[in-house]
């Protein structure tokens, strides 16, 4: 297999809030990919997340794209360099309809291509189409978090961080998540995404990552982690004796 | 009865400049969250512009009036420019003590360069009134209040049918979500502060000509429509439209069947009544066109 470009490179990151939360991460992502971010409750997938995207303060450290560093750039220059979220918690705008929500959405595009995302989105998202004319806040769960995803492809990001897109779905919805993210891969994105349902990820990811209060306890490939008797044991409920052999 | 629809059509008249402000007052809230204390200053200084436009400078009413709404447009640009542009998140109580800082300045610029002395501002429509079906309309009051309704508006096609003005909705419904979209926060707070106050200083110069023009005459009227956006809800905009007649109607009417003296403190007992019963205000928080 060619070597792939690296598209993302973490350097020794510290990022948090009013103190760091998240500490001396480095990571090269390459292009094209998808990882897993995992790690338990309050490990810092998040804010990591959340760090990659100027949304989160970043203490030190260096964040490339495409080799150059973005890691003092605004969210609304980081849009405009291809990179692209659906964090945690709701983003869509609750008094607005879905069709304002998804013109906000192609926000940094021109007139007509904001007309092109629109109808492109739609398409890949159909539920969509019959609540155009309905306030995003009015809309189930489920169908605020596709608003969501389609509010963040519409600008055709490069680089798509997902934070637990598959939270508070049905196994049926979670599956459809997963098969969406390995048809994006399909499209050449690179997608990064923090997931609970780490057997579902890992399964679709290429690589995985593993934080732990804050710092890297593994990462590899998606496989490895799979198979690695500490994390069957952390995160997939596997009996200790029998994980170790 | 003729004399109560009387009242409630000069209320009506006052309520559609206090709308004026107060919406200005909460499109300002909502976008940067700051509550503006300089707000009533700006109305004040719509008003002395126009004053001086008009008395000494002999420009005719309506170019002073667009002159002198720009004018204090371009003033408040420059305050969020200058001033208002560094806040973070979460440093509410400092934006207070600044706004507040900037109205004293206001005020006091004012009274040093044009006097603290009341002054009356005629223009061609002063003492000119007309009588509809046996109601006596006042000239100067009735072009304020269509001023006003034509600026409200203009402002209401503004945020549904412009990327701007959707952009400002969306920055004040949820600030996270309009980062990731991509939207630019200085640009969105620099206009919505500059259109607020805009409308500030609009409001100032229409009632010019009918109120006497001073350089305190800013702090009482903050303090009513402060009243007038509780009662509406905090950032929002029809919520500051139907409090602001509200409080007009009920401030005329109550002034005229009682006292003046009452009519002053109408608001404020209506703004308990409504804290009590609705905490969040008749209408919630969010700018909702
Ligand atoms: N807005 C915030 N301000 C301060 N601390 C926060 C904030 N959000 C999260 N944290 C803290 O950061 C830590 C990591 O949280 P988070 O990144 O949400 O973890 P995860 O997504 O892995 O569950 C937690 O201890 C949490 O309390
Ligand atoms: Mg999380």
């Amino acid at each position: 297999m060619p070597e792939k470009k690296v598209i993302l490179e973490l350097q020794d990151m510290c990022v948090g809030y009013s103190e760091p939360i998240v500490r001396n991460v480095s990571l090269k992502v390459e292009e094209n990919t998808i990882w897993s971010l995992i790690g338990g409750n309050g490990a810092g997938k998040s804010t990591l997340l959340k760090s990659l995207f100027g949304l989160t303060r970043c203490f030190s450290g260096t964040l490339l794209l495409d080799g150059a560093p973005i890691q003092n750039l605004s969210p609304a220059e980081r849009v405009r360099k291809g990179m692209g979220i659906v964090p945690q918690g709701r983003c869509n705008f609750p008094l607005m309809s879905v069709r304002e929500n998804l013109e906000m959405g192609a926000y940094t595009l021109s007139h007509s291509e904001a007309k092109r995302a629109m109808e492109r989105v739609l398409q890949m998202f159909p539920v969509l189409r019959q609540k155009l004319g309905e306030s995003a806040g009015n809309l189930s769960g489920g169908e605020q978090q596709i608003l969501e995803t389609a509010m963040a492809l519409e600008t055709g990001p490069r680089v798509l961080l997902l934070d637990e897109p598959s939270l508070g779905l049905s196994p049926k919805m979670q599956q459809e998540v997963f098969e969406n993210v390995e048809s994006l891969r399909g499209e050449g994105l690179t997608v990064i995404m923090a997931e609970q349902n780490i057997l579902g990820s890992l399964m679709i990811s290429d690589r995985a990552f593993v934080l732990d209060l804050g710092t890297k306890l593994m990462e590899g490939a998606a496989r490895e982690v799979l198979e690695d008797p500490k994390i069957k044991v952390a995160f997939l409920g596997a009996d200790p004796e029998e994980a170790v052999e | 009865m003729e004399f109560f629809i009387q009242l409630v059509i000069n209320g009506l008249m006052l309520g559609m400049v206090y709308a004026l402000i107060a919406i200005g007052l909460s499109l300002i809230f909502g976008v940067l969250e700051i509550v503006n204390f300089a707000h009533g200053h700006f109305y004040m200084l719509g008003a002395t512009v126009l004053a001086a436009l008009v008395t000494s400078a002999g420009i005719g009413f309506f170019p002073s009036l667009v002159i002198a709404t720009v004018a204090v447009g371009v003033v408040g640009y420059l305050v969020y420019v200058v001033l208002l542009r560094h806040f973070r998140e979460g440093e509410f109580d400092r934006g207070i003590i600044l706004t507040i800082g900037i109205g004293m300045v206001l005020q006091n610029g004012v009274a040093y360069l044009f006097g603290s002395s009341s002054r009356m501002v005629d223009t061609s429509l002063s003492f000119v009134s007309w009588d509809v079906a046996g109601f006596f309309v006042d000239a100067q009051r009735t072009v304020a209040v269509l001023v006003g309704a034509v600026a409200i508006a203009a402002l209401y096609a503004v945020l549904t049918f412009t990327r701007i003005g959707k952009a400002m909705r969306a920055f004040a419904q949820n600030r996270e979500a309009a980062f990731i979209v991509g939207i630019r926060p200085a640009v969105i707070a620099g206009i919505a502060v500059a259109i607020g106050i805009a409308l500030a200083g609009l409001a100032g110069a229409a009632l010019a000509p009918v109120f006497a023009v001073h350089p305190a005459m800013g702090a009482p009227i903050l303090f009513k429509v402060f009243a007038i956006i509780i009662i509406g809800g905090l950032g929002s905009l029809p919520g500051a439209l139907v409090a602001s007649l509200l409080i007009g109607v009920t401030e005329s009417v109550v002034g005229g069947y009682s006292s003046v003296a009452l009519q002053d403190a109408v608001a404020f007992m209506l703004m308990i009544v409504v804290l009590l019963a609705f905490p969040a205000g008749l209408f919630g928080k969010g700018i909702r066109v």
